[in-house]
């Protein structure tokens, strides 16, 4: 009886840590933007049609953006998108995440520039991209891209994406 | 009941050691993800780690400060405002920003101050030696704040409480102040302004708005009028005094379908705003944020002198130009700095016949201040030459005078604000 009981208590923890573990994939962290990780995205997506989109929040046409990848998120939760936040400032990491979240984004693939280095993290993005916002790049599944500056219609965003 | 309590008492401690298993696992996890992370991203993790450390400083401290404001009093000393800590600070130079005093607490209540990128804080004075400081105060909601200000009778020593600009009291955007005073005390600001959108979804940007008070025994009390519809609505606009003493404005306009080129106004004698010209035609379509706005500077002989930054169908990059005409007819633009090398962020001054044009590239490893000098009105321009050089964003670069002598004045967080004689 007892014996029994003490493992229904580790299957309940097992359950507890699978239970965990599910809800920290399905949020995942926002991580710093390298080349490295950007290329492993690159290699994640290799032969699909994906998104890259670039973000600030003191820019209100990428919140509408935002809005609309949630809207088609929630439909289909394994969107080919990853997000890109530019602000690159540490004093607006809980401010940027809480928009995640009130966007329900938080379990897309999701890169920050680092503190200070805007224009650094621009440039292994793209040397012709001057920081206007939102920027969205457009990935064929051959690995060629379209790039786009300014708010995309939802049309667009759901024929590439879907 | 003794035998539950036993039972209960049993429980207890496998209860704990599953729960202590649980978070032990979590806690591992999240180690092994940070240190995943860590091996990722090493480098750039270490550089970041390093910056937050030099970020562990006092709200005064300017190297702290994301953006700084400089201005000339009429005795020709040198003033630079930033924010820390919902604070604003100031402090003064003697000798043309070699030296500065200690940083002094402008003396009021402490509230936000959006001080980054194209949003700072804008300081002015007059001929009495009243100082002037303005800046856009975010509320709750995102996106909305107010237009602020306030201002000193004593040099600095006491503020008036801050007062709100903007008189619609709505919680919708306010900012991108600017501020000037008029040789007759009028102290006029600008900024864009939300307030029209607020209850008509269609309309497309915000609107220019202007405000004008002057000093009385009550204080100041500000009215508000329109300028313009239709502004880009992410991008400062450039304030300046024409030859005579009037008012001239130059912002990026919305044009048509999400054209976003640059407009220009002058206030007219009865300081009313004349109606804009367009003053650029680089047909940058973008339903977005450029997060880049003009220079303007007019001389002596009313010649107006603008710089802008597009990515259009007809022009890509900064460019200068002149005006005649109070921007109604211009000179062909001239393409300045290398666009290859992200030449970003320009300003203008002009002081008779010399004209200055400052802006930032960036080469791949480092931000770079270029500089360029016309010495006959903008007609020509010599060749351009590397002034400063920053390892990590600055901020955007500032062209100030006092009498005959132009300066840059120039922030990069963590190494500080600096002024360079030109």
């Amino acid at each position: 009886m007892i014996n029994f009981t003490k493992s229904s208590i580790l299957n309940n923890t097992l359950i507890f840590i699978v239970g965990m573990l599910f809800t920290f994939n399905t949020a995942a962290q926002s991580e710093v933007f390298t080349t490295e990780v950007f290329n492993n995205v690159k290699q994640q997506f290799k032969g699909q049609r994906w998104l890259a989109l670039m973000w600030s929040l003191d820019c209100p046409p990428c919140i509408k953006e935002l809005a609309q990848i949630s809207k088609i998120h929630k439909q289909h939760p394994s969107l080919p998108v990853i997000l890109i936040n530019t602000d690159s400032d540490d004093e607006l990491t809980k401010e940027r995440e809480t928009l995640i979240t009130k966007y329900q984004l938080n379990s897309l693939t999701r890169f920050y520039f680092i503190d200070g280095r805007a224009a650094r993290s621009r440039y292994l993005i793209d040397p012709n991209w001057y920081g206007e916002l939102p920027r969205s790049y457009f990935y064929k599944a051959n690995g060629e891209r379209i790039e786009h500056s300014g708010l995309v219609n939802e049309d667009l965003l759901k024929k590439w994406l879907l | 009941m003794k035998k539950f309590t036993n039972k209960s008492m049993n429980k207890v401690p496998l209860l704990l050691v599953s729960v202590s298993i649980a978070v032990s696992v979590l806690v591992l996890m999240l180690a092994f993800n940070k240190v995943f992370a860590h091996n990722h991203t090493e480098k750039s993790n270490s550089e970041h780690n390093a910056q937050n450390r030099n970020k562990q400083c006092e709200p005064e401290d300017i190297t702290c400060a994301k953006t700084v404001t400089s201005a000339f009093d009429p005795q020709g000393k040198l003033w630079r405002i930033w924010s820390g800590g919902d604070h604003l600070f100031f402090s003064i130079s003697k000798d043309n920003g070699q030296h500065f005093g200690s940083p002094v607490k402008v003396n009021i209540k402490p509230e936000k101050i959006s001080a980054r990128n194209e949003n700072r804080p804008k300081l002015a004075f007059d001929d009495k030696n009243n100082v002037y400081i303005s800046w856009a105060k975010p509320l709750k909601k995102q996106y909305t704040s107010e237009i602020r200000f306030t201002y000193s009778t004593d040099g600095g020593k006491h503020f008036a409480p801050a007062q709100t600009v903007n008189n619609d009291s709505l919680e919708t955007g306010h900012s991108f102040n600017e501020m000037l005073v008029n040789g007759d005390g009028q102290v006029v600001l600008t900024w864009l302004d939300a307030r029209e959108s607020k209850n008509n979804p269609n309309y497309q940007g915000s609107a220019l708005y202007a405000a004008q008070g002057k000093l009385t025994e009550k204080g100041f009390s500000f009215d508000n009028r329109k300028l313009a519809d239709g502004t880009c609505v992410c991008c400062r606009i450039a304030m300046t005094h024409s030859a005579n003493n009037k008012i001239a404005a130059m912002w990026r306009h919305i044009y048509d379908d999400n054209i976003r080129d640059h407009a220009i106004l002058t206030f007219d004698q009865k300081n009313i705003p004349a109606q804009p010209f367009r003053a650029s035609f680089d047909q940058w379509h973008i339903n977005g944020c450029p997060h880049q706005g003009p220079g303007l500077s007019i001389n002596e002989q009313n010649r107006y002198h603008m710089v802008w930054f597009n990515n259009g169908e007809k022009g890509k990059g900064i460019f200068y130009a002149y005006s005649d005409d109070s921007g109604k007819n211009k000179s062909i633009p001239l393409k300045i700095g290398d666009t290859e090398k992200q030449a970003s962020y320009a300003h203008v001054i002009s002081n008779d016949n010399i004209v200055e044009v400052v802006w930032i590239q960036f080469n791949g490893k480092t931000y770079q201040l270029y500089h360029q000098r016309s010495r006959d009105n903008g007609k020509t321009f010599g060749h351009p030459s590397m002034i400063g050089e920053s390892a990590q964003d600055p901020d955007r670069p500032f062209l100030i005078k006092h009498e005959r002598q132009n300066f840059v004045s120039w922030h990069r967080p963590d190494l500080g604000h600096q002024v360079i004689s030109l």
